[in-house]
């Protein structure tokens, strides 16, 4: 689908569910909630809370569709409202967007669980389990991040969007996330390759 | 370019698929194993950052959203909904029907239109034929039923946290 195809689609859909319809609000949802889902999951530290964050997203976008505007893309605007549920969540937890966790190797109990669960693969040769246990190392340093970068990563990688479009997600100017993408993948590369090398002499 | 060893930005762009234009990062690449090992750990990095396995949301959640958002009205099921829409449309063509057929139009509405005070002959219908205010009415009848459907259906407001 074309750009202009998408903004099309895109005002037919929010014409539709301020029209009311039920059947294109669960359209809009099933479009969008892979997105949402992605950074509040990667936001939310606490598994017990992502889910009904990803639910007031929605609801919170159910009340303020009527004055999108289209001055930006629709992935954009929901892109957004999911990352401020997300960061409201952690301002009243105290947490620090910007704060750095980067030095602290290690997680707590519940974060491994977290983890652990999350890296279910069903295939069994010794390279693809190999793979999955660098995922999980992957995940647990991903969430040692600080949220910022965690967004930035999350939007440019599972969400393949433009620095334009997490520039304008985040607020930030695009340098500025050019800059969180490149230290965030440098910190994550370096802290997996320190994981590994222990273990490579052992082998 | 400093070469002893590749920038990390160089490695990163390289490693997301954009070919370098200087030729001396391919030279560099060939002979040193340090930056290749590096280009090598931010591949694997890459594809680990693309990989969304553990997103996942309950299978209802567009269920459980619809219903929270209030667009769904609570307590009404489908079955009820649609009675409802039926029964308005046929209580309307009933009601509009009996007044035709009975042609008891003018002699019923003289005697609905006294109680909100209004004189009938005062009324403005110079134009409009007896089968235009047959029509009018039939209409507002008809709009009446329909905004019954909605009355007999109230929604809760939606519960967020």
């Amino acid at each position: 689908m074309n750009a202009d195809n998408q903004i099309d689609d895109d005002r037919q859909l929010v014409g539709d569910i301020l029209a009311g319809s039920e059947e294109a609000f669960r359209r809009f949802i099933e479009r969008y909630e892979r997105l949402v889902c992605h950074l509040v999951f990667r936001l939310v530290p606490n598994p017990a809370d992502q889910e009904e964050i990803c639910q007031e997203v929605f609801i919170r976008l159910y009340k303020n569709l009527r004055n999108f505007r289209f001055d930006c893309k629709l992935s954009t605007y929901v892109g957004k409202v999911a990352y401020h549920c997300a960061i409201n969540y952690l301002k009243k937890r105290k947490i620090p967007l910007y704060g750095d966790r980067l030095g602290s190797g290690h997680d707590g109990p519940g974060e491994e669980t977290s983890a652990g669960r999350e890296g279910i693969c069903l295939k069994t040769p010794e390279s693809i389990a190999l793979e999955s246990e660098r995922n999980i190392l992957l995940r647990r340093e991903i969430k040692n991040l600080p949220p910022i970068y965690r967004a930035v990563i999350t939007l440019y990688h599972l969400d393949e969007m433009s620095y334009r479009e997490i520039s304008d997600i985040l607020e930030l100017p695009e340098g500025t996330v050019k800059s969180y993408l490149f230290r965030g993948r440098k910190l994550l590369k370096e802290k997996i390759t320190a994981q590994n090398e222990p273990e490579e002499l052992w082998i | 370019m400093d070469m002893n060893h590749l920038p990390e930005e160089t490695l990163q762009k390289i490693a997301e698929g954009k070919r370098p234009t200087d030729k001396a990062v391919y030279r560099h690449l060939d002979h040193c194993g340090q930056c290749r090992e590096s280009l090598s750990a931010y591949r694997e990095l890459l594809a680990g950052l693309q990989d969304d396995r553990g997103f996942l949301l309950s299978a209802d959640f567009a269920d459980q959203v619809i219903q929270k958002s209030g667009l769904r009205r609570e307590g009404v099921p489908g079955w009820l909904d649609t009675f409802l829409l039926v029964a308005s449309i046929c209580s309307g063509l009933a009601v509009t029907g009996y007044y035709l057929l009975k042609s008891a139009f003018f002699e019923n509405i003289g005697n609905v239109v006294p109680l909100f005070r209004v004189e009938w002959h005062s009324l403005p219908t110079s134009g409009i034929s007896q089968n235009g205010l047959m029509l009018i009415f039939a209409f507002i009848i008809l709009l009446f039923f329909g905004l019954m459907d909605r009355f007999l259906r109230p929604g809760s407001p939606p519960r967020t946290r």
